[in-house]
């Protein structure tokens, strides 16, 4: 089961994103996980970002529009969990993040919002037009959004831990 | 099973994704494999070269997208027959039909094994065969 199927969001301002949003999105990481990068993750529990503090090195950011919603999702890495799921990726030895790695929080972005998109559009009828995902990257960003509060889904794995920031609010 | 000799252009904006396929495709052997990290630079390498056996192209790039690739290949006589396979993490049924009518050979959907590629190769190798045959 999904941690947003077991969640119950108490914050007035995050009532709006509902567990049927949410879970497309954990289920198409864990997927992607599994299958590109042979690698078994687990959903934590779904929390606010407020309260959530890990530190993230680099992102893969892709806007989420749809009918209703406006905002954004983004895949976020420390620096340490990044290049060990890169080595199992490639199959390759990395220490660093460099330009041979860097666009791969993209594309894993991009395979789980196509995954989610699909999901929510078949069966919700979202709308939600396909998107290129951009990548951050640096050392300890601090993310701030512009559209409102946002949903921190962590993950962990044996190669460490890794979240989805989801940040979206109802059209006007 | 196909010839591990075969020429393969791998098409990918995504620098990860020409890696994973190239790895792949190395896996299995294939010794003939070329690159473009865009449509534009995937066509120049196209009509200058001799055809290729299989084209990986992703379907969703800036500027000039996979189905705008393939539909200039299709539209040259000497190498419109060339296999074409879409990579993509579009899944959504439109998208599937969308592919299908502008003449796709095959659709591999990310995230991929290298099992499914190999797999999606050769069932596009085979139609060749058909097409021969027939």
């Amino acid at each position: 089961m999904s941690a947003a199927r077991k969640t119950n969001f108490n914050s007035k301002n995050s009532e709006h994103i509902s567990a049927d949003f949410l879970n497309p999105f954990i289920d198409a990481t864990i997927n992607t996980m599994r299958i590109q990068a042979a690698l078994a993750v687990k959903c934590q529990p779904v929390i606010l970002k407020s309260d959530f503090h890990q530190t993230v090195d680099i992102l893969g950011v892709v806007s989420l529009v749809s009918r209703t919603y406006e905002g954004s999702i983004s895949l976020c890495f420390p620096k340490d969990t990044f290049i060990a799921v890169c080595n199992k990726l490639f199959g390759e030895n990395h220490t660093e993040i460099s330009a041979e790695i860097e666009d791969a929080p993209g594309e894993l972005l991009n395979m789980i919002f196509g995954a989610a998109k699909a999901h929510l559009n078949a069966k919700y009828n979202y709308q939600i037009p396909r998107a290129l995902p951009a990548i951050i990257s640096g050392h300890r960003l601090k993310l701030t959004q512009s559209f409102g509060p946002t949903i921190v889904i962590p993950f962990t794995s044996e190669l460490g831990s890794f979240h989805l920031e989801i940040e979206v609010v109802a059209k006007k | 099973m196909f010839n591990t000799a075969s020429k393969i252009l791998i098409v990918d904006d995504m620098l990860t994704i020409r890696k994973i396929t190239k790895k792949a495709l190395v896996d299995m052997h294939f010794k003939n494999i070329e690159e473009a990290s865009t449509g534009m630079e995937a066509w120049q390498i196209i009509s200058k070269s001799p055809p290729f056996d299989f084209i990986i192209c992703d379907w969703n790039m800036p500027k000039m997208t996979g189905l705008e690739v393939l539909a200039k290949l299709r539209s040259t006589p000497e190498i419109a027959h060339t296999p074409f396979i879409l990579l993509t993490a579009e899944s959504d049924l439109a998208q599937v039909k969308t592919a299908i009518v502008a003449g796709v050979d095959d659709y591999v959907l990310k995230p991929f094994t290298a099992d499914t590629l190999k797999q999606r190769l050769e069932a596009v190798h085979q139609k060749v065969l058909s097409r021969q045959v027939a």
